[in-house]
């Protein structure tokens, strides 16, 4: 087992010693890079927080819209199978599967959920921006 | 990368004999901020009578797929110049490898307000940030006066009738190039495809045409800069990408660059294109802005992790994908009423 401080502790610290002690004496060039280390290593870590929950559920969405029977394998051929169900509903999208009717809501809500999955790491504010606050308040 | 400050002698030689001016000198030389292919060099000179501040502009040879090299870079500003688009005036360009070791061209130097948070803070919304994007819809519209022709511009790739169908085909070949698949992405495509307004008028397009590529000083429009994703292609593209969210830099309920509504800035074009803006057709190529954002913030992101280009800032330009997938699917579902409630 390892020891604290855990790699989310570690992470956590050495961000707030960028922000606090390091990025206000910087100007310039070197201020720009340290605002996007510091939001580089924020992203990293509401990654690491979420882990695989998000892959999860989409992989059993994915399997659901594809008619698929199966249930979605652990560890890395996790990622392999959302790979190859992605793949499937990228052939379904071009071939007009999606197009109308309950299949085009079923992959719509599908790929809107995939994307707020997404955006609650990379930039969890795109939510306050306004234009999107018609999609957020679906259940999850 | 070439080191221009290496080649000053090279440099001063050939300035002195384009400007036919043979004492001609160097006072001072000074890469200027922004751009991590095309590289931006003030050049103060002074001769016999007379002093002057230009601009130099070089693009590295690994230069971003589809932008054009220096030289041809050169011949889209002086095509657009001699329609009477407001931009650095055009003075020579130079394709002699001894002088840079790499193409270049020079330019007049402009001042003024470029980057998109200094330029919100000197130019309020209301009145003066309406004031400034009708000029920049009056420079497209004369943008737009340049069109196809025997002898115009014969290096741009000619498209042929349907813009739209050709720009979805383009990125479709991308993605099918990315080692991951994107289906939020296709989900925009496929909609593009199925409602692809008939094609118009093939016209010039900046390519890149948004806050952060026009400079301002005074509450006025200096020029329209950064010319190098030059092409032909539908008179609403450069429209659309323009209002397209990412480009608002926050501002997201002033549809014109985060600067005005989009009445401004259509007002300022129908004044110098004489067109009338389709509002159905322009909704279409602001969802096509929005997706094609989406694809190249991939392909910016892929420069980065395929270790091509050493440059960390376009890794996080990479996480912008989604949020540009994020607002194309709340454009589409807001038109057919898939979102929720």
């Amino acid at each position: 087992m390892r020891d604290r401080p855990t790699p989310e502790e570690l992470l956590k610290g050495a961000r707030t010693v960028l922000d606090r002690d390091i990025a206000p004496t910087l100007d310039g060039e070197r201020r720009f890079a340290a605002i996007l280390i510091s939001r580089a290593m924020a992203v990293a870590a509401r990654a690491m927080a979420s882990g695989n929950a998000p892959l999860r559920a989409e992989a059993d969405r994915l399997l659901t819209i594809l008619g698929r029977t199966n249930h979605a394998p652990s560890g890395q051929a996790l990622h392999e199978e959302v790979l190859a169900l992605n793949r499937e509903l990228v052939a379904r999208i071009r071939g007009g599967y999606c197009d109308a009717g309950a299949e085009r809501r079923q992959v719509f809500e599908h790929l809107c959920q995939v994307t707020r999955d997404k955006l609650a790491e990379s930039n969890p504010r795109y939510f306050e921006q306004g234009k999107s606050s018609k999609t957020k308040e679906s259940p999850t | 990368m070439v080191n221009v400050l290496d080649r000053r002698d090279a440099l001063q030689r050939f300035l002195a004999q384009a400007k036919g001016e043979p004492d001609l000198r160097i006072v001072g030389l000074t890469r200027l901020s922004g751009g991590t292919v095309q590289q931006n060099w003030r050049v103060d000179v002074e001769w016999r009578g007379g002093e002057a501040r230009w601009v130099l502009r070089t693009a590295e040879a690994m230069g971003v797929k589809d932008s054009l090299n220096a030289a041809q870079e050169y011949l889209v500003i002086k095509a657009a110049h001699a329609a009477g688009v407001k931009l650095p005036v055009p003075l020579w360009s130079c394709s002699d490898p001894a002088v840079l070791g790499q193409d270049f061209f020079v330019m007049g130097f402009l001042e003024g307000v470029v980057d998109p948070h200094k330029l919100f803070g000197t130019v309020p919304p209301g009145e003066q940030g309406d004031a400034i994007i009708e000029q920049v819809g009056e420079e497209l519209g004369r943008i737009q006066s340049v069109t196809p022709g025997p002898e115009v511009l014969p290096f741009l790739k000619r498209p042929g009738k349907d813009v739209a169908m050709e720009t979805i085909s383009d990125l479709r070949s991308y993605l099918d190039s990315h080692e991951l698949p994107h289906p939020a992405i296709e989900f925009g495509l496929r909609w593009l495809e199925q409602n692809a307004p008939p094609g118009g008028d093939i016209v010039l397009c900046h390519g890149d045409f948004r806050v952060g590529n026009y400079m301002v000083k005074n509450g006025r429009l200096q020029g329209i800069l950064d010319w190098e994703l030059g092409h032909w292609g539908d008179p609403h593209e450069d429209l659309g990408w323009l209002c397209q969210r990412f480009f608002r830099f926050g501002r997201i309920g002033l549809k014109a660059g985060g600067m005005a509504d989009s009445a401004a800035l259509y007002r300022g074009y129908e004044r110098t294109s004489g067109k009338r803006i389709d509002p159905e057709v322009m909704a279409y190529w602001e969802i096509m802005a929005s997706v094609k954002w989406a694809v190249v913030s991939l392909q910016q992101a892929a420069r980065y992790t395929s270790g091509s280009v050493d440059a960390f800032e376009l890794a996080l330009v990479g996480l912008g994908t989604a949020e540009m997938e994020m607002e194309s699917l709340d454009l589409i579902g807001g038109r057919e009423g898939l979102c929720h409630a």
